[in-house]
């Protein structure tokens, strides 16, 4: 921009400036930290089938022997040799187990011991304080990554930012350790401060940044009227209310005429794939395909819109980010493949794969990748994202100065007024 | 007294970096299972559950068998939580037993990795230059298996290399200046290239040091016993009376070796003392005669003079056979064999620490020189300076 005034702030972008009409607020559970890993995996749940542990160990020592010599001839010498205390047997084989998934190159096929599936039984459910930030577990580096922090969460206003890894909380080491355990000493009571110390690999840069714990309430769903005349509908996770909540509020919407609609997943990080489709079906025409789900041995399930849509024809852009996650990117990649609207923003997360949670006869937890998310035009989601039809990136500067150049950009797009920056 | 382990199991103080081997001749015979070993069969449950899970429901490209084996070893191996304790696939498991062994069948040139993929740089007088291999050739395929600049250094190396005396067929591309590429293919017999341990020379740039013998050791290998010996020879017939054993960045290798080197220069005494997981405590000590009698000697350490590098220091210190010059070594006091295992990958299992004849244990502490020289400065005049004169007898 030449302009010699800065470009404007929308009213959706800065919390004090904007009144926001809450349709519903609900604490979002696990998704606040978890979530990529985790919660995209809820879209399992439709499958209906049961979580039964398949391949129920033989017992039969001999077959394991024969079948995997290598692997007895070196536990063997282990178990006679080493120098040192040795690891609790169990240990020892989730860590063989971890070894294989390694060897995958799947980062979404997973597995808990009967310790770590416990502690995230107990975590998922009730209320939720921390730093709202969603995590994962860099393999590469071995520790903790942020994946998105939530705006205007402790973690984001203490200016954590997006791919930080964290290397110590409170002074101690959390690399080499594992997701569990470090979201266990990241966690606490709302109001205690916690140190992180973070790696900045675009700067390579080594910071400690105190991050107040806070109770970590997210809303489902945020709208607005922007830019004049443009009604503007955030989601913010694909819970079980979510496709009631975004009907509700483009009724509300629609009911003022609005000249557009900005509907913005943005750091939506999915939830269920039911939700999915029952928003797709608000915007996109009926029967109309919304995804194409492709299981190992060749099964395809095609989902289809249903019941009555809202709109199929209001000018829309959705708004997507590099923290839009599976069943955001099934919206999205709908609208964009059925063109009912252009994609604004990032090129999204790739999280296009469905898991099923299979508990094994110790309790522990095997998350296998069982099928693969592909767009009504046969696109394939997991590993790639879905690029936008205009591109915005949103620079640090931007940030921090509140400003949002992709909701201009959607509001631009959509003829609405993108209003000058008040004079300073 | 080492016979009978390094016949059934190399005794390695292994590498601060980590890497691998030396080959067994024989299998190695497995010991009396010990209890627990059936408790962990039946855990391995689990282990199994997983396998036909991801045989049944992966979505995706799943890994040849031997790869997932060598992810479980890898991953149950960690789970010991020792850093020496590691398990090393085939491939560069060969290259390691070279590099322990000081010699390897091959053709006689370096490779490097640039745009055009694994460039040639044959060695004068050696295989792959005899063959008509120039420097630049692009190796494109060895023995009829393509070769691509995204294989492993490891990788090519392992096929390139072989015994001694059998031939490999290289293709190569080959741009001269002003032409077009050609591809071109050349049968190279490999020959047994060696790489020394050791160099040594006499310090005699002045006069005052002209009797020092200076002896460069970089590695403890098979190899390194008869480079000693010869150094002392040849430096000792070129007037050497006083001797400098560098041992910096020195990362350690064959604790047989270490023992047999330390004797050399030892009369009589301990040289360690290995405490095993079982209790047992095993004592190595030295023999009558050292090779260059009681010539004196000081020892160059650093921080990178590790395992059998802090054995010989801690003997030769500990029985003031030699003063140690320079900065605190490494600190790794741990012994581990290496056991070949079945498909030709190997594992290092730590099976014992070990203690300098005065009982000094040094995992995690290292050995404190006796005269301390900076950092980044020269150590060789302190050592010259810390030996005495030796008054020639002859002249």
């Amino acid at each position: 921009m030449n302009e010699p005034s800065p470009m404007a702030p929308s009213p959706a972008r800065s919390n004090s400036s904007r009144a926001f009409m809450l349709v519903a607020v609900s604490i979002v559970l696990a998704l606040v930290i978890f979530a990529v890993g985790f919660g995209a995996g809820f879209g399992a749940g439709h499958l209906g089938q049961p979580s039964t542990a398949a391949g129920q160990d033989d017992g039969a020592a001999d077959t394991l022997r024969e079948r995997f010599p290598v692997f007895w001839e070196a536990m063997d010498l282990l178990y006679r040799d080493f120098y040192g205390e040795l690891p609790a047997a169990n240990n020892a084989t989730y860590a063989a187990i971890r070894g294989v998934l390694g060897q995958l190159d799947d980062p979404n096929t997973s597995f808990m011991s009967p310790e770590e599936a416990d502690f995230f039984r107990t975590n998922l459910q009730g209320s939720f304080e921390g730093i709202g930030a969603r995590v994962d577990w860099d393999p590469n580096f071995n520790t903790v990554r942020v994946v998105e922090p939530f705006e205007n969460q402790p973690a984001w206003k203490a200016g954590i930012k997006r791919d930080d890894l964290i290397t110590h909380v409170d002074g101690e080491e959390i690399v080499g350790t594992d997701l569990t355990s470090a979201i266990e000493k990241i966690r606490g009571p709302k109001g205690t401060p916690v140190v992180l110390t973070i790696v900045r690999l675009a700067t390579e840069e080594t910071l400690d940044i105190e991050v107040v714990r806070d109770r970590i309430e997210i809303p489902t769903i945020e709208t607005d009227t922007v830019g004049g005349n443009l009604a503007y509908i955030k989601l913010n996770t694909f819970n079980e209310n979510a496709a009631e909540l975004v009907r509700q509020a483009v009724e509300e919407a629609l009911a003022e005429n609005p000249d557009g609609l900005i509907f913005d997943l943005r750091g939506n990080p999915g939830g269920l794939l039911r939700q999915a489709v029952e928003v797709s079906s608000i915007f996109l025409g009926k029967d109309e395909t919304v995804l194409i789900e492709r299981f190992s041995d060749g099964k395809e399930d095609i989902y289809k819109t249903e019941g009555e849509p809202l709109t199929t024809d209001l000018p829309m852009v959705v708004l997507v980010n590099e923290g839009s996650a599976s069943a955001s990117e099934i919206v999205a990649g709908a609208v964009q493949d059925m063109e009912r609207g252009q994609l604004v923003g990032a090129k999204t997360f790739g999280k296009g794969s469905v898991q099923l949670p299979q508990t094994l006869s110790d309790g522990s937890i095997l998350r296998v990748t069982i099928a693969r998310w592909f767009t009504p035009d046969d696109r394939t989601i997991d590993g790639e994202g879905l690029e936008p039809d205009v591109v915005v990136e949103i620079t640090d500067v931007e940030r921090e100065a509140q400003q949002d150049p992709q909701l201009d950009k959607a509001i631009e797009l959509l003829g609405g007024e993108v209003e000058p920056l008040p004079v300073q | 007294m080492l016979a009978a382990v390094a016949a059934m199991t190399m005794v390695v103080l292994a590498f601060v970096a980590g890497y691998a081997a030396y080959p067994l001749l024989h299998a190695i015979p497995l010991g009396p299972a010990v209890t627990g070993q059936v408790t962990q069969q039946q855990e391995m449950g689990q282990y199994w559950q997983v396998w036909n899970l991801l045989e049944r429901d992966f979505y995706g490209e799943k890994p040849a068998n031997e790869e997932r084996t060598f992810g479980a070893i890898a991953g149950m191996v960690q789970s010991f939580g020792d850093p020496y304790t590691f398990f090393v696939e085939p491939e560069p498991r060969e290259l390691e037993r070279d590099q322990l062994a000081g010699k390897f069948g091959g053709i006689g040139a370096t490779l490097e990795l640039s745009d055009t993929g694994w460039v040639l740089h044959p060695l004068p007088e050696q295989p792959a230059a005899r063959a008509g291999l120039l420097d630049g050739d692009v190796l494109i395929a060895v023995d009829g298996a393509p070769i691509t600049g995204t294989m492993s250094s490891d990788a090519v190396i392992a096929l390139v290399r072989g015994e001694p005396g059998t031939t490999v067929e290289l293709r190569v591309r080959r741009a001269a200046p002003g032409e077009a590429a050609r591809e071109l293919a050349f049968t190279v017999t490999r020959a047994e290239i060696e790489t020394p341990s050791m160099e040594w020379r006499l310090l005699d740039d002045s006069p005052q040091t002209a009797d020092v013998g200076y002896i460069r050791h970089t590695l403890f290998s098979e190899r390194s016993a008869d480079e000693m010996r010869r150094a002392v020879e040849e430096l000792q017939a070129a007037g050497a009376h006083r001797f400098v054993w560098d041992l910096r960045g020195n990362p350690g290798g064959l604790l047989n070796i270490a023992v047999e080197l330390a004797d050399m220069w030892l009369d009589e005494g301990i040289i360690l003392t290995e405490a095993k997981a079982d209790g047992t405590r095993k004592v190595f000590s030295a023999t009558p005669g050292q090779a260059a009698g009681t010539a004196p000697l000081v020892v160059i350490v650093d921080g990178g003079s590790a395992s059998a590098s802090e054995i010989v220091a801690g003997a030769l210190h500990d029985h003031g056979r030699a003063q140690l010059v320079g900065g605190k070594t490494y600190g790794k006091g741990s012994v581990q064999l290496i056991h070949e295992l079945a498909d030709r990958s190997s594992l290092h299992v730590t099976t014992a620490q070990w203690f300098t004849p005065d009982g000094t244990q040094i995992s995690g502490q290292g050995l404190a020189p006796d005269i301390a020289v900076a950092e980044g400065d020269d150590p060789l005049p302190a050592a010259v300076a810390a030996l005495p004169m030796v008054q020639e007898a002859r002249k």
